[in-house]
């Protein structure tokens, strides 16, 4: 029995697609790979009783015009009064908050200049962001081969941003090019606030606080982050599956696409065959393009790009199973928590992936999960998931166990002199190297935005053909985090590919 | 020869140009040509700013800092008659990047032999490189229509803006999809990504990337570098792309010829005169005062220093608002290279077994692989120079014997990473700057062993040298980084991208306008011409 569309994935941006297909009346089925759907939110176990939240649970960015329009509230989404991340500088810490006034507070036990300046900085940022929000929301302009269409949505993305006001308009236009290092430099004083605000947008692409273009990365972070979920990504993707099915979209699970036919429908491992005259595919572009097609059907130009679009793995998860949940500072209210002395160290410990190495003093991106969701661990027992950045998707010598080791330790080391007592507590672990990732979720190189997130590749995501989710086959798009306007847990690139689709 | 004095004929001008940079000559000129009264007053001796000849040692003269040209433009040599006032330009025929133990990498002029010498390395890269060039050669031909005229103004709701504007939109609409593709990602890839979407071998890849660089405090690696790749490919003399090339006599002569031609047109040159500020009343530029405490009355005044000088030290914090000062202040200027001059009693032996000294004519560039100039930029980043440096030598005494004694020559080493800021503090360079020439010389003899014998004299030239002698603040030498913030309509600063000031009557010439450094004369050219229309002068 044919179906209207086939979604091939099963993350956030597969069950947003399906969602909007099967509501606007197609006969839509998911074909995810595995058996648990949620993509890099999908569970796992990984020690005996203890078992993984996914690699991602920030949904600060999952937009709200989604969860409007799929009523995910009438499907258990909820959003988190607050959401906590405990900051570790050198002898400090800081609690960030969404809420300014709080952070602020926070931020003036350090300095109070720099507290004054936090505010000025997001009073900044929300006067900016209307225009850079449309932008973030719309299909992109084709700017290599523009339409008619094309130069009106470029001509009222410069009107907006013109609207702004001279200054304004100028200043955007200067930041955005930036590197992280020199803005946060000329707002703050404090290199512990300033490491907090640099490490997650200088982590999306192969790129420390020093490099040029990571400011764009902080900009679109900072506009487009609002309320978290409660219950975070396995929340999530929990309120959009049910969103989905209440719609009447089909789910298959454990069905690995092996072949794409465009126009046709996919083949899949197990040799049967899933017919639709349209497939949207929410996994890498690399994976459609270089795996699931037939290479005779690309043209030159087109492998060639594909393969150039960079998907360089850059951290690695380790996952804990402790016995004791740890006890944090700030009442323990904080679910995340971050450790980076200052920028330097951010970019002293992306030195040495540049030359296949790993640092010794990694900076750390932790998420305790256990405290929405008691049915990770066993109780009084929590798990603890920490990302580690940077480390190289191919280790000079290799992976090695040895190496892996001595990554853990470090990892663990660091984590200890911050939250004393945790090293006891560790009663089983596992280490996910970007290699690993990329086998473990199907991900090209191990790269969590499915796709750097430079200058370059926001403009024109993934490639020229296929930068509005439409690609060189009839019948066939693209809706990964590997298009417009990136990876993350946001909704946009499913939501924005449907458009397209239904355009047709 | 030409001698200048330290005394201005009188003591009112139409307009006074502080410092007397390649720029601040050719507005000179320029301005001169229009019939208007001109002075230039520069500090040293000799005229030029970071673009002179000296003699270090008896007999051997230097390019001092700039040490190479190609992207002087063509039109200004022409409309200033440049050439019948002694510049006298020699392309340069080769690039060769040597590799220990081996024959290294040669590029000539030659394109048959250029893709014999790289197929060594990799076939598909030989074949790749012409096609490269191609493209690259049609790309510049737009940034050619953005250094030519003033900066494009996008914020500007001005008819003849916007007009400007899609006039480049025009351009950029008639290339195919592939040279827009390739013109979105060279706008804003690094270096190194957007050399490796053509090739793959070592050491063509470093050494082309290193030109994307060479000045900037960012490494190959680094977003926004791959732009200034596109430099190498603009440089045109005699309107030949991709030629760059040695002036006869030193970067020196290129200064003199300027100078001369704005003699010529019956502008005024002072030397040995430094300026102390600029006299301003009522938010109105009115003249100079010299350190001497000689009064120079202007109708105009024009600062060919960098952005920084000008407002902190010409003009002062007391005469500007505090947003434009937090402007001013936070443009980066962060000097990252130094020099190191050598005189050479002989031709020192790279150890290649290559015969003749053909390949040396050209610049010699020391980056054998792209782990060794990363690395070096590393350093750099927190606070140390290079220990083992990009370097991009030349030995102009095999081009042009005027510079050196017979049988004798000349080297010159631009030497990145030497970070102004150095970690214990840039005042501490003094202690450094020994081992600093060590550590070039060290990797200088890895490639040729005998250079150390060679040397009969040595110049080391640190960024803080370069602040002290030439005024350039932190020795950045293109009075200004040209990273994407600061380029264009944002040169120097957002809002006065135009060689205007917030004082009146005070305008800029230097390169920390748009569009910006590397000896082009280009915001000489049209400060000047700018001024002229609009009534500025």
């Amino acid at each position: 029995m044919p179906f209207d569309v086939v979604v091939i994935g099963g993350g956030v941006n597969a069950l947003t697609a399906a969602s909007y297909l099967a509501k606007a009346g197609r006969k839509v089925t998911i074909v995810c790979p595995t058996d648990q759907i949620g993509g890099l939110c999908s569970r796992h176990e990984f020690y005996p009783g203890f078992t993984s939240p996914g690699i991602l649970y920030d949904t600060s960015m999952f937009r709200s015009w989604v969860v409007d329009e799929l009523g995910l509230k009438d499907h258990g989404l909820t959003y988190a009064k607050s959401t906590k991340t405990l900051a570790f500088g050198k002898d400090q810490h800081i609690i960030l908050s969404e809420h300014i006034d709080e952070t602020a507070e926070e931020i003036a036990k350090v300095s109070s200049s720099d507290a004054k300046n936090y505010k000025e900085m997001k009073a900044f940022y929300g006067k900016i962001s209307g225009p850079i929000i449309q932008f973030l929301n719309t299909i992109p302009a084709d700017i290599v081969d523009p339409q008619s269409s094309d130069l009106w949505s470029l001509f009222k993305r410069g009107f907006q941003l013109r609207k702004l006001g001279k200054k304004d308009m100028l200043e955007v236009l200067r930041l955005a090019p930036m590197a992280v290092y020199d803005w946060l430099d000329e707002w703050f004083e404090n290199d512990g606030l300033k490491a907090a605000l640099a490490l997650l947008a200088v982590t999306e692409s192969y790129s420390g606080p020093w490099s040029p273009g990571t400011n764009a990365n902080l900009l679109i972070q900072q506009v487009s982050r609002g309320s978290s979920v409660k219950g975070d990504g396995l929340a999530l993707v929990s309120a959009l599956e049910k969103a989905a099915k209440s719609f009447g979209a089909h789910f298959e699970t454990k069905a690995k696409v092996s072949a794409i036919q465009p126009g046709k429908g996919v083949d899949l491992e197990d040799n049967s065959f899933i017919e639709a005259k349209t497939i949207v595919a929410a996994c890498g572009p690399k994976n459609v393009f270089l795996e699931m097609m037939d290479a005779r059907h690309l043209s030159n130009t087109f492998e060639q790009r594909v393969t150039k679009f960079r998907t360089r793995g850059l951290c690695s998860q380790l996952l804990l199973a402790v016995n004791k949940a740890p006890s944090l500072v700030g009442n323990g209210e904080a679910n995340r928590i971050l450790i980076a002395e200052d920028l330097d160290s951010i970019e002293r410990a992306f030195d040495p992936i540049k030359y296949d190495e790993v640092t010794s003093h990694p900076c750390l991106e932790i998420y305790l999960p256990s405290q929405e969701h008691n049915d990770l661990a066993p109780t009084g027992q929590a798990v603890i998931s920490v990302l580690i950045h940077y480390t190289p998707y191919s280790l000079k010598g290799g992976w090695t166990g040895e190496a892996r080791e001595k990554l853990c330790d470090n990892v663990i080391e660091t984590l200890d002199n911050k939250i004393p007592g945790i090293k006891q507590s560790i009663v089983g672990k596992e280490l996910l190297t970007p290699q690993d990732i990329q086998e473990r979720y199907d991900l090209s190189g191990g790269q969590l935005c499915e796709g750097e997130h430079a200058l370059d590749q926001l403009l024109v995501r993934p490639t020229p053909e296929c930068s509005q989710y439409k690609t060189p086959f009839d019948g066939l798009y693209l809706c990964s985090g590997g298009s417009f306007p990136g990876g993350g847990l946001t909704g946009a690139p499913g939501a924005l590919a449907v458009k397209m689709v239904l355009r047709k | 020869m030409i001698k200048f004095v330290s005394k201005p004929k009188t003591s009112s001008y139409d307009a006074v140009i502080v410092g007397g940079g390649h720029n601040g000559l050719v507005c000179a000129a320029y301005l001169a040509k229009a019939g208007k009264k001109v002075l230039v007053v520069e500090k040293r001796p000799l005229v030029g700013g970071a673009a002179v000849s000296e003699q270090i040692a008896p007999g051997f003269i230097f390019s001092t800092f700039s040490y190479v040209v190609s992207l002087f433009r063509p039109h200004i040599i022409r409309q200033l008659n440049l050439v019948k006032h002694g510049l006298q330009i020699i392309p340069m025929e080769t690039t060769y990047n040597p590799i220990p133990g081996d024959k290294g990498l040669v590029r000539w002029a030659d394109a048959g032999r250029t893709r014999h010498e790289i197929a060594r390395f990799s076939q598909k890269d030989a074949s790749l490189y012409s096609e490269f060039g191609l493209a690259m050669g049609r790309l510049s031909r737009f940034t050619k229509n953005i250094i030519d005229t003033t900066a494009p103004q996008p914020a500007s709701l001005n008819p003849k803006e916007l007009f400007k504007l899609l006039k480049m939109g025009k351009i950029f609409k008639n290339f195919d999809g592939n040279m827009r593709y390739l013109n979105v990602k060279l706008m804003t890839m690094s270096a190194i990504d957007f050399l490796q979407e053509w090739f793959e071998s070592e050491p063509l890849l470093p050494s082309m990337a290193g030109s994307g660089i060479i000045g900037t405090f960012m490494g190959i690696r680094s977003p926004g570098t791959a732009y200034v790749l596109l430099h190498h490919y603009m440089g045109e003399i005699d309107g030949a792309y991709r030629a760059w090339g040695f002036s006869i006599g030193g970067t020196g002569q290129i200064s003199l010829a300027c100078a001369k031609s704005a003699l010529s047109f019956g502008a005024e040159i002072i030397t040995d005169a430094a300026v102390d500020h600029i006299d301003i009343k009522n938010g109105r530029a009115r003249g100079i005062v010299l350190e001497n405490g000689d009064d120079i009355k202007a109708g105009t005044v024009i600062s060919c220093l960098d952005p920084n000088r000008t407002f902190l030290k010409m003009v002062g914090e007391h005469e500007l608002s505090e947003n434009f000062i937090t402007q001013i202040k936070r443009y980066k200027n962060r000097g990252s290279s130094g020099k190191v001059n050598l005189a050479l009693s002989r031709l020192p032996n790279f150890r290649d077994g290559r015969p003749g000294q053909h390949h040396l004519k050209g610049d010699i560039t020391i980056a054998p692989t792209i782990d060794y100039v990363e690395r070096a930029y590393d350093e750099a980043k927190y606070g140390e120079y290079s220990k083992r440096p990009f370097l991009n030598i030349v030995i102009p005494s095999l081009s042009d014997p005027s510079v050196a004694p017979p049988g004798k020559h000349v080297l010159s080493a631009f030497v990145q990473y030497a970070p102004y800021n150095i970690k214990e503090g840039a005042d501490k360079w003094p202690d450094k700057r020994e081992a600093f020439g060590n550590a070039v010389i060290d990797t200088i003899e890895e490639y040729c062993p005998d250079i150390r014998s060679c040397i009969i004299h040595k110049q080391i030239i640190s960024p803080w040298d370069i602040e002290k002698m030439t005024g350039l603040t932190e020795g950045n030498i293109f009075q200004g980084e040209l990273s994407l913030e600061q380029l264009a309509f944002l040169r120097p600063v957002a809002e006065w991208s135009r060689y205007r000031t917030p004082i009146s009557k005070l305008w800029m010439c230097g390169s920390g306008t748009h569009p910006g450094g590397g000896l082009m004369g280009a915001p000489g050219e049209l400060a000047a011409k700018t001024m002229l229309t609009e009534g500025g002068v």
